[in-house]
């Protein structure tokens, strides 16, 4: 009873700890509002007010953005967050942060289920606070990332999986959350379609004897894909892979099959480096933040032993299920042509989290003092959390500014003293600016979509039309520039970046300076002129 | 000697026309040790036989003459049917002085050796007053100081025909597998140390005369070449080259069988890294630590890693000196710049945690240096550079690797690879790798000898299943 009590407390510290590093300051870190999360944002508030997209296309099976399509669930779950907290960042990261927590119970929950009596707790609670602290699923928890959302549903489908081989009638709802989880991010369609036949195949002499729960389960799972055939019948199901994957430029016959054989290969190697996962994301700032990997460096150590333990133990079925699914969850990613796309793998670093912390369990376990035994954790969580503070805290914080268009956010303050004035801002290296604007502006997604709906140029489930979008909200227009027209009209406002407005661009036109704004860093960022 | 008296000691006496000295041999064994005595005769010409029976010595006869090593076979096989404790073998010829006997058999029956014989080459001087050419002392010198280093013992006879053996020792040594010839003696000692059985000796005197047998010059030769054979044949086994029935089976699987592969994997592996143009002697030091880490993996044999290591402070000496990453004492301008910068977000963000001597000491020369390492360090652990990911070879490579990296730890577990030595070297690289760049590639190459390994491993398991020999 003690011992469960103690569990239970630790649990519950380690949820506290997920909660705070998933929520605190989430208004305010990430800085800025990237294009795929205001798209995600507006949508949510557009449904919430009016039942329709900033299309005008009424409750969609996929939204359409910026010449691309998001999956639909994480914007419908944003809605009610966003009637609740209002048109804030918080609000539309929300579900993100939400869901992010739940990695971290569910991973509790599926490690308590299936580890041996003898270490469950400890190696699950272990399991947990890695998951609740890695670098990944942090950064992912705190930004709107639907793989987030469909790394949890995934998690949840997975612990109703283990729990139904005790009750088999939960099978069908394990089957359900597999299902919906297809409709939060893209990589979880062939994630599903894989790794339920695996896990059917290991434990195929439990379902054997409950055939039926497996056929409702089955029936439940493809009622769910039934949106999945209307929008591949439609042209929009595998717009989004046509765009990120390599397989659409690959060269005739025999030589084809060769490249793509190669560059599949390859893309799985480089998942599998340890320089990616330990150290270097590369220079994107949507991977990991700088100077930290997607696992802190220390991890790499419980990685070995905990992968060389994994695979010595193939032979029981946990962890033959998880090495059987490392592969599965890196098809994906690795039909796509990006180095290391930290996005699509959540499920693979959630899979190695639990690899790494066995690893860092079996290290405790050969450790004789308790007093250690318990100490080091938290020292190595502490140690852990500056490392990340002095990465995400503060350099993220500074440097990922420009990527997420922090400045256009604080331009609708800016700007609000000039509501009788003409305003062109360019948005030639930032297509989401008007939107962003419209978003907390909270402004009329009736209005916006009498703007946006005629700037698709077939139907909405065809991915036609120019990422360029020209947005108008109230008095300001979104575009870029068209110099030649806009230098000669009178009393409007022009706002800016320098390579906009340059300083020959401001003399020869005889622009006068309005405001500027900073970076955090104190560089000019954007600047406001009128003209004559 | 009362212990000596308790144990049932049986003397073997493998025998070829020793009529004249059968008689002299055994009247010289000490009364309370005739008891179990057996000859037995190799197809005599001459009255062994009767003379032995007339002694009262139990006599088995083989039809033909086998050979010297035969002819011992048949006396262990006896000597074991009356369940001994210890088993002498004693040469009829009168050569060796069998009153020693109890000096030889006394260390086993203390269960201090499992293997005792008696040296007759002790000292120059008795051995050479015991008549014994002086040519054949010098060649037996010569020879014995050789096998000592190779087998790692410090006998001064390898050639004595005066032994004794424990029954478990017989029990264990497959010398059913050793040669009918003169060879044998030299595989029993061989065979034992191979399966750790210790092994002594006490002086004997030497006593050469006409009567005694003696080999002749060529068979000699051929004698002495063979017993470098057997050593030879111990290395491979040891190496997990061959399967010797001669020796222990190591605990093993049939990882060498495709070695031929070996090579030709490391070949075409550092060709594609294209280190043969770059740096040939860097690439022939990597061929070489290729085959050197197949061997750590699959032997416990000390000098296999003491190579390895020699190799591999070659190897990081040479990457030092071309591809130190200088950017720890000179940074580059852009790291300049992002620091200056980064000084003023710690500076904002941490106030005066940040704006002190230590805090900006930490910051801005601990931290980056720090990251740099670290970020050096697992930069060579890039798979896809290692493999040659863009080539098409690596459509080959690739699997096998992962077939290799699957089945690594299966095999570590089960004890068939002996990894200490690997595992120190991966350590060794990856800690250099944190001071060498990326763009030199030789921290990356470095690993190219486990690379090899792991791509030969997979090969194997693809091609031919890994199996598990029996302990």
């Amino acid at each position: 009873m003690l011992k469960l009590k103690k569990t239970s407390l630790i649990l519950i510290l380690i949820i506290c700890l997920s909660v705070f590093l998933r929520f605190y300051k989430l208004n305010e870190i990430p800085t800025g509002f990237h294009h795929d999360e205001v798209s995600q944002a507006y949508n949510a508030f557009a449904l919430g007010t009016t039942g329709h997209d900033r299309y005008s296309q009424s409750f969609p099976l996929l939204f359409r953005a910026f010449g691309s399509y998001q999956p639909p669930l994480y914007t419908y779950l944003s809605i009610i967050p966003i009637k609740i907290f209002g048109n804030t960042m918080f609000a539309a990261r929300f579900v993100s942060a939400f869901f992010g927590v739940l990695i971290v119970i569910f991973t509790y929950l599926i490690i308590a289920e299936l580890a041996k009596e003898k270490f469950k707790h400890s190696f699950a609670l272990l399991a947990a606070l890695m998951v609740g602290i890695s670098p990944w699923a942090i950064h992912f928890s705190r930004r709107i990332a639907e793989a987030n959302l469909g790394l949890a549903l995934f998690a949840a489908a997975f612990y109703f999986f283990i729990r139904s081989l005790r009750s088999p009638r939960i099978f069908p709802l394990a089957m359900l959350l597999s299902g919906i989880s297809t409709h939060a991010y893209y990589s979880e369609r062939i994630i599903a379609i894989f790794f339920i036949p695996i896990y059917l195949f290991i434990f195929r002499q439990h379902y054997f004897k409950h055939i039926k729960s497996v056929i409702f389960g089955l029936v439940v799972f493809g009622l769910t894909q039934l949106p999945h055939l209307y929008l591949f019948a439609n042209g929009a199901f595998s717009t989004r892979f046509n765009q990120v994957s390599y397989l659409g430029n690959i060269p005739e016959g025999f030589a084809g099959v060769i490249y793509i054989v190669q560059q599949f290969l390859r893309h799985i190697l480089i998942y599998i480096s340890p320089h990616h996962l330990f150290a270097d994301t590369g220079s994107n700032l949507a991977n990991a933040a700088p100077e930290l990997g997607v696992f802190y460096g220390w991890f790499f150590i419980p990685f070995v032993i905990g992968i060389i333990a994994f695979i010595r133990r193939f032979h029981i079925p946990f962890f033959k299920l998880i090495l059987l699914a490392l592969p599965v969850f890196l098809i994906s990613a690795s039909l796509t042509g990006d180095e290391f796309y930290t996005l699509r793998i959540l499920e693979y670093l959630w899979a190695l989290t639990i690899i790494i912390s066995f690893g860092a369990f079996l290290i405790l376990e050969k450790i004789n003092s308790k007093q250690v035994r318990l100490i080091l954790p938290v020292m190595l969580t502490v140690f852990s959390l500056v490392l990340f503070y002095l990465s995400y805290g503060i350099l993220y914080k500074y440097e990922a500014e420009g990527y997420a268009g922090k400045v256009y956010i604080e331009l609708k303050d800016k700007l609000a003293p000039y509501s009788g004035k003409q305003i062109i801002v360019d948005s030639w290296r930032d297509i989401a600016i008007g939107l962003r604007i419209a978003y907390f502006e909270k402004y009329d997604a009736n209005k916006l979509s009498a703007i946006l709906g005629p700037q698709i140029f077939a139907d909405y489930y065809k991915a036609e039309g120019d990422i360029q979008e020209v947005y108008k909200v109230n008095n300001m227009e979104f575009r870029p520039f068209v110099w030649k027209e806009d230098s000669g009209l009178k009393n409007t406002i022009l706002v800016g970046d320098s390579l906009a407005i340059s300083e020959d661009q401001v003399y020869s036109n005889k622009l006068t300076p309005l405001f500027e704004i900073k970076n955090l860093n104190g560089s000019t960022a954007i600047k406001a002129y009128t003209t004559e | 000697m009362p212990e000596i008296e308790k144990l049932k000691i049986v003397i073997v006496m493998p025998a070829y026309n020793a009529a004249k000295t059968v008689r002299n041999t055994y009247l010289e064994i000490p009364p309370y040790l005739r008891e179990n005595i057996i000859l037995v005769d190799d197809g005599s010409k001459d009255n062994t036989v009767q003379i032995a029976k007339e002694l009262g010595i139990k006599v088995i006869e083989h039809s033909k003459n086998v050979g010297y090593g035969g002819n011992q076979k048949t006396c262990y096989a006896e000597a074991l049917k009356l369940d001994p404790d210890i088993v002498v073998m004693l040469h009829p010829d009168y050569q060796y002085d069998a009153s020693m006997i109890e000096d030889l058999v006394y260390p086993i029956a203390r269960g201090r050796y499992d293997f005792m014989f008696g040296s007759r080459i002790a000292n120059k001087k008795g051995a050479l007053a015991g008549g014994m050419p002086p040519l054949k002392y010098y060649v037996n010198r010569f020879v014995c100081l050789i096998q000592n280093i190779l087998l790692g013992v410090n006998f001064t006879e390898h050639f004595s025909g005066l032994r004794a053996y424990s029954k478990k020792l017989l029990q264990t040594v497959p010398w059913q597998n050793f040669s009918n010839d003169f060879v044998f003696d030299q595989e029993m000692t061989i065979s034992a140390l191979a399966h750790g059985f210790t092994i002594s000796e006490v002086a004997i005197p030497t006593r050469y005369h006409e009567k005694a047998s003696s080999i002749g010059f060529i068979r000699g030769t051929k004698f002495i070449l063979e017993g470098f054979l057997v050593i030879t044949a111990l290395y491979l086994h040891k190496l997990n080259l061959i399967q010797d029935k001669r020796f222990e089976p190591v605990k093993s699987t049939n990882i060498g069988k495709y070695f031929i592969a070996l090579p030709v994997i490391i070949f075409i592996n550092l060709f594609l890294y294209g280190i043969f143009q770059k740096d040939l002697l860097f690439g022939l030091f990597l061929f070489a630590e290729s085959v050197l880490i197949y061997f750590s993996f699959v032997s416990r044999a000390f000098f296999i890693r003491l190579l390895a290591c020699m190799v591999l402070v070659f190897l990081i000496l040479i990457s030092f000196y071309k591809d130190f990453d200088r950017t720890f004492f000179y940074p580059t301008q852009l790291e300049i710049s992002t620091q200056a910068f980064r000084h003023e977000y710690f500076a904002l963000e941490l106030g005066k945690l940040y704006k002190n001597r230590i805090g900006i000491t930490y910051m801005q020369s601990a931290l980056p240096l720090a990251s740099k390492f670290n970020r050096n360090m697992f930069s060579h652990l890039a798979f896809d550079s290692l493999l040659n990911a863009q080539s098409i070879l690596s459509l080959i490579s690739i699997p096998l690797f992962l077939l290799g990296i699957y089945k690594l730890p299966r095999l570590l577990s089960r004890g068939f690879l002996y990894s200490e030595f690997t595992i120190f070297y991966l350590s060794v690289v990856f800690a250099a790798g944190g001071f060498l760049t990326f763009e030199g590639q030789y921290g990356l190459l470095l690993y190219a000898p486990i690379v090899n390994f792991l791509i030969y491993l997979g090969l194997l398991q693809a091609i031919h299943k890994i199996f598990y020999a029996k302990a």
